[in-house]
């Protein structure tokens, strides 16, 4: 286990995230909150053996239940992230490719491992899981995605910024769209020279699919944002002290403007004078503290009306 | 913001560290006020630090652009200190491109600040830079009064004139320059 307590609360809040999917865990505190395998995947492979029993668990949820995991997403988020969570990820997909037929891309050396066969899944009903019903209805993929997102908003989205989100090519996300207004699920409207696009009856698909999240975080964006924080965070206490205090008023200035762009609303003040390290730094704390019990504010455009 | 001598040393010094750490390290030759005050030969506060160059291995290379790397660094550097993000940035680079006075580089003095090395303009040249600046804009011009503050010998000024002539052979600037020299009590030589 970590010493360190941003990692302390990174892992419980892996640990809750996991259990809502199925992973052999006690912690439920994200019941009505939206999850998301791909991302959830990438960041706890980052995470790696700060908690072997974590790295352990999900490995076995990923072989007993990896055929609900798009590897074409896997693949894309995974492009996008740093070169500690590509590397450790190579190692979760070799490993869980040694125990099973899956084959995602990034794979390299497997590690030693014997599935523990504790992960559960049965039936996808609570609102944690809607990815997972989605993915049942539509499928592993670009629909089940654009579905989702829709369903967590009223807002009308165009092609660029729902591919962006999902983490799928523009070109099969404008195609599935397409296919999704001609079946008559969306409608669409023009936006100065862009096509945007919302569910056509948001609440009759509400009550088909059954309960839905109250809280919809985009953690294809919150999980990278922690490793580069921490990341960041590992960075400056190395440095001399004024090269720390620019790295480290630069790192509040990511944080800040990439928690605003998530919608994130943390529920405690900032520090007064954020370019020390050790108040930044135990407000960074505390904030992961909140996210890992689910005592967070998430912008409404965040949230489905 | 403005600087002075002590505010510019620290902001290099932070500058430097953060290259050191992020692993870069960029040689600049500056001219100009904030050079005059690093020099310590003048006091009044400055705006920025002016450079015409970067070091390179290819040799001295125009500071416009400046490297991607630097001014990334400069604009982390001026938000925790309150300074303008352009704190750094290409100066009158012209001067590169029409010839600096010979043996520029050989007088320059060179300052070291962790990843960042500062070549500082000797006296000798920015006089150079000083009178050509100072017939441009004036004797109330503040580049009149740093030329003033570096106290310039009648042959260090007929030098400086020389080069001058070199930048601008119009007539009417060598009318400015002749009246320019015959303010600061210059025996003017016929061949200039």
């Amino acid at each position: 286990m970590t010493s360190s307590p941003f990692l302390a609360h990174s892992v419980a809040l892996a640990w809750s995230l996991w259990s809502e999917l199925g992973v052999s865990g006690w912690g439920h505190t994200h019941r009505t909150w939206f999850v998301d395998p791909e991302p959830l995947i990438l960041w706890t492979a980052w995470l790696g053996d700060r908690d072997a029993r974590l790295r352990d668990e999900v490995t076995d949820w990923c072989v007993t239940f990896g055929s609900w995991i798009s590897g074409s997403r896997l693949a894309n988020l995974l492009a996008r992230t740093d070169s500690e969570t590509t590397s450790r990820f190579g190692e979760l997909a070799a490993t869980v490719a040694a125990h099973s037929t899956l084959r995602w891309r990034g794979s390299t050396k497997p590690r030693s491992f014997e599935p523990t066969g504790r992960s559960r899944l049965e039936g996808f009903r609570a609102p944690s899981q809607v990815s997972l019903r989605l993915r049942g209805v539509f499928g592993v993929g670009a629909r089940a995605e654009i579905m989702r997102v829709l369903l967590s908003t009223q807002d009308a989205l165009a092609a660029a910024d729902l591919a962006d989100e999902i983490g799928f090519g523009k070109r099969i996300v404008s195609l599935t769209l397409e296919e999704l207004r001609q079946s008559g699920v969306l409608r669409e409207h023009r936006v100065r020279n862009r096509l945007h696009y919302r569910l056509h009856d948001r609440t009759a698909w509400s009550s088909v699919l059954g309960a839905l999240p109250t809280v919809w975080p985009r953690w294809s964006g919150i999980l990278p944002l922690l490793v580069t924080t921490f990341q960041g965070l590992e960075h400056a206490r190395k440095l001399s002290p004024r090269a720390r205090q620019v790295e480290t008023h630069k790192l509040d200035a990511m944080v800040t403007l990439s928690a605003y762009a998530m919608g994130i609303h943390p529920a405690r003040e900032k520090p007064e004078n954020p370019e020390r390290l050790d108040e930044l730094e135990s407000w960074l704390e505390e904030t992961v503290h909140d996210l890992a019990r689910a005592d967070f504010e998430l912008a409404p455009a965040a949230r489905p009306a | 913001m403005s600087f002075d001598a002590a505010l510019l040393e620290e902001a290099l010094a932070t500058l430097g560290e953060v290259l050191d750490a992020r692993g870069h390290r960029f040689e600049v030759v500056a001219v100009g006020g904030g050079g005059l005050l690093l020099l310590r030969v003048i006091e009044r506060p400055t705006k920025d630090l002016d450079l015409v160059g970067v070091l390179t291995p290819a040799g001295l290379v125009s500071a416009e652009p400046l490297p991607a790397e630097l001014v990334s660094a400069c604009r982390d550097v001026a938000a925790p200190l309150g300074l303008a993000p352009d704190w750094i940035n290409p100066g009158p680079t012209q001067l590169l491109d029409l010839g600096l006075p010979h043996g520029f580089l050989a007088r320059v003095s060179k300052r070291t600040f962790g990843g960042l090395v500062v070549h500082l303009a000797a006296r000798f040249d920015q006089i150079h830079f000083k009178l050509y600046a100072a017939v441009d804009q004036g004797p109330r011009s503040k580049h009149f009064q740093d030329l003033l503050k570096l106290a310039p010998t009648p042959d260090e000024l007929v030098a400086a004139a020389r080069w001058a002539r070199t930048h601008d052979p119009s007539d009417a600037f060598r009318e400015m320059l002749l009246q320019a020299l015959q303010a600061l009590g210059v025996e003017v030589p016929d061949d200039l």
